[in-house]
């Protein structure tokens, strides 16, 4: 089965360094959407489903924290598993994202295999490499 | 008060993983050398509020900016791409290193990094002053050129 995923960061070399990641991870992957902040996710998610988010968290228009906040209050993409991937790794940050409702946080830098390897835990599969 | 070879080895440590896992590059030496590399320019700099407030600078020849670009994108040929492009990339390091130096420093406090700046400086053009007032600076020489990364607070560390 192939998972879709949305991939939400300001920074257009980001989106396309995790895409490029995901491409080269062996995981089963179909549609790829992307969204520059909190706000257009929220708009593509009421439009497809996505079977896992990547979010960063400092973004324009809506951050990261309110993003994963208006997720938690939706009763049907409350269910999307979401993956933070921020710069800003503080405890502080951390433990806010993940009582808003985030399943998993990688801090940057981060190698491929990293991100690949918290990517299978949260869809429940296990690429062979 | 934060000592400044606690933030020059974090500094150092944050930029080389960055380098390693993230642009697939690894530098023939390291220094703490703040001068200016020859040639042109590619330059990001951003602010941070926190406990203390401060800046970085991240400055790169451009021929080493256009390498790493394309190892970042997994482009083939550098010379594909777009200026546009390099200056994301460089901006997204700059953003990279100063997070990751922040978190390590201070895990308990909550620092707000502002977006990056970014601005190309021509191999005859004298540029800002990078090093003013920094607490330290880290430079990675590779073949293509020099990447430097400077921290400064507002409060002496």
């Amino acid at each position: 089965m192939a998972f879709d995923v949305l991939i939400v960061d300001d920074s257009p070399a980001m989106r396309a360094f995790i895409e490029r990641v995901i491409d080269i991870s062996g995981l089963d992957v179909g549609k790829r959407l992307e969204a520059s902040n909190g706000q257009e996710a929220l708009d593509l998610l009421h439009r497809h489903w996505i079977d896992i988010i990547l979010t960063d968290v400092n973004m324009p228009v809506m951050n990261g924290e309110q993003f994963v906040a208006r997720l938690a209050e939706d009763e049907v993409l409350r269910s999307i598993p979401v993956l933070v991937v921020s710069t800003d790794g503080s405890e502080h940050r951390v433990h806010r994202m993940m009582s808003l409702g985030a399943r998993a946080y990688v801090k940057k830098p981060f190698s491929p295999e990293q991100l690949r390897k918290t990517m299978e835990q949260l869809l429940g599969v296990e690429v062979e490499q | 008060m934060i000592e400044s070879s606690v933030v020059h080895d974090l500094l150092q440590e944050s930029m080389q993983t960055a380098l390693e896992t993230m642009f697939f590059a690894a530098p023939d030496t390291v220094s703490m050398d703040p001068r200016r590399p020859a040639g042109a320019l590619i330059t990001a700099r951003l602010a941070f509020r926190g406990t203390p407030d401060g800046w970085s600078w991240l400055v790169v020849s451009d021929a080493l900016a256009r390498t790493l670009a394309a190892n970042f994108l997994g482009c083939e040929d550098d010379a594909l791409l777009l200026a546009s492009s390099v200056i994301d990339v460089m901006m997204e390091l700059a953003n990279i290193m100063c997070g990751a130096v922040l978190s390590r420093m201070e895990s308990g406090v909550n620092f707000d990094i502002g977006p990056p700046e970014s601005h190309p400086v021509r191999a005859d053009e004298a540029g800002p002053d990078f090093a003013a007032g920094s607490a330290c600076s880290c430079r990675f020489e590779f073949p293509e050129g020099a990447l430097i990364g400077f921290l400064a607070f507002q409060e002496a560390v």
